[in-house]
């Protein structure tokens, strides 16, 4: 009895301490516990906090946007007024300056537009659509859009497509942003020369580029072409009328559609500009 | 007689511009600077178009827009949604409102008098 005894009391010895040791790990639970609810608290300020300010910044998109355009509406109007004579004679000199103004307010208009899209881009605020285009269409569309100013600077404008159709899930209006600045762009530096637009079909993905025979960028401006604000070519003829935003919209456009965009120039011989669109499931 | 064009807009130099342009066509112009004158004018002139800014002071463009095509004595006066913001749901929303035309600022001279003369079928 007295072995049993003595086991009993060692056992209720080593119960005890194991409860004191439980109770030991149970506090330590509850301030773990604690500390996580502290944590996931602070985690959800957080996140609340960055919505907030996620929010505030595609509500300032719009709100510059408004702020911006606004005051642009009334100076464009009175320019475009006294151009015609609504607010009296205008002489032919004074015509002529104010046609220089109403250039330049568009020319702001457009930067603003741009500047609103990249932003938008950036944030992935921008409103994308999926839906099933043929990039054929939308090329020949904007080549013909652009024919008379192809003619104007007597440059052979001209589609290349490897089938009929080439159909890919993608936002129509931004496709069609990414020809019209990519053609818009080749036909600025090229004079007397030839712009091809190309669109092959693979099975995976649609392959395009936009060729031309035009003034070419230096090696050494190849990496920043699709760099904001970037504009090349002030050495060898007068700054062009453009935003400098066109290619980092472009870039963003095709990256949007898990495509790739490249450039291959060089000085005095052209430029090709080309790009994929994946064809993503539909989804 | 003139076509009575009423213009509800709370930026007095767009109804100033905007006001020259019309009147040197040939148009009566009158103009409220929110969307409460703007019904009140409405009932008050009835004029033959509208020319609605979307972000006003009181009752926004679109509320009064869907009002004014609710009321059967005004659903027929074509109505221009003018407005400074240019993103594409803007526009689904004006059409989704009953909204004529959808002109965005600053505008081409040209869309606007085209769409006024469209639509007053002229």
């Amino acid at each position: 009895m007295k072995p049993d005894e003595r086991t009993l009391q060692e056992i209720e010895k080593e119960l005890l301490k194991t409860k004191e040791e439980l109770n030991l790990q149970r506090w330590g639970l509850e301030k773990t516990n604690e500390a996580i609810k502290t944590l996931y608290r602070e985690l959800e300020k957080k996140n609340e906090e960055l919505r907030a300010l996620d929010k505030l910044k595609s509500d300032f998109v719009n709100t510059v946007s408004h702020e911006l355009r606004t005051p642009l509406t009334t100076i464009r109007e009175v320019i475009a007024q006294m151009s015609e004579g609504i607010l009296g004679p205008t002489s032919e000199e004074q015509k002529k300056f104010l046609a220089v103004c109403l250039e330049d307010v568009d020319r702001l208009k457009r930067i603003i537009d741009n500047l609103l899209d990249l932003a938008k881009l950036e944030s992935g605020k921008a409103e994308f659509t999926q839906e099933e285009v043929d990039v054929v269409d939308i090329a020949t569309h904007v080549i013909a859009s652009f024919r008379s100013a192809a003619d104007a600077k007597k440059t052979e404008l001209q589609g290349r497509y490897s089938a009929k159709k080439a159909v890919a899930n993608a936002d129509k209006d931004k496709i069609t942003q990414v020809f019209v600045n990519l053609i818009g762009n080749a036909l600025k530096f090229t004079e007397n020369g030839r712009i091809e637009v190309m669109v092959n079909d693979g099975p995976d993905s649609i392959e395009c580029a936009v060729s031309d025979t035009g003034r070419g960028i230096a090696a050494e401006d190849l990496p920043k072409v699709f760099g904001k604000f970037q504009q090349f070519g002030t050495a060898d003829g007068p700054r062009e009328n453009g935003t400098g935003l066109g290619l980092s919209i472009v870039k963003y456009i095709v990256e949007l559609h898990q495509g790739k965009v490249r450039v291959e120039s060089k000085t005095g011989r052209g430029t090709t500009f080309s790009f994929t669109i994946k064809k993503i499931p539909r989804g | 007689m003139a076509k009575k064009i009423l213009i509800i807009d709370d930026e007095p130099n767009i109804v100033m511009v905007v006001t020259s342009r019309l009147k040197a066509a040939g148009y009566e112009v009158v103009n409220a600077v929110d969307g409460k004158e703007g019904l009140e004018k409405a009932k008050k002139e009835m004029p033959d178009l509208i020319i609605l800014d979307l972000m006003l002071p009181k009752i926004d463009g679109y509320t009064v827009c869907r009002m004014l095509k609710f009321d059967a004595n005004f659903k027929q006066i074509p109505v221009i949604m003018f407005t400074a913001r240019a993103q594409a749901a803007d526009k689904q929303t004006g059409t989704h409102v009953g909204a004529d035309a959808y002109i965005t600022k600053p505008f081409e001279p040209q869309t606007l008098m085209g769409e006024i003369r469209r639509l007053l079928k002229e």
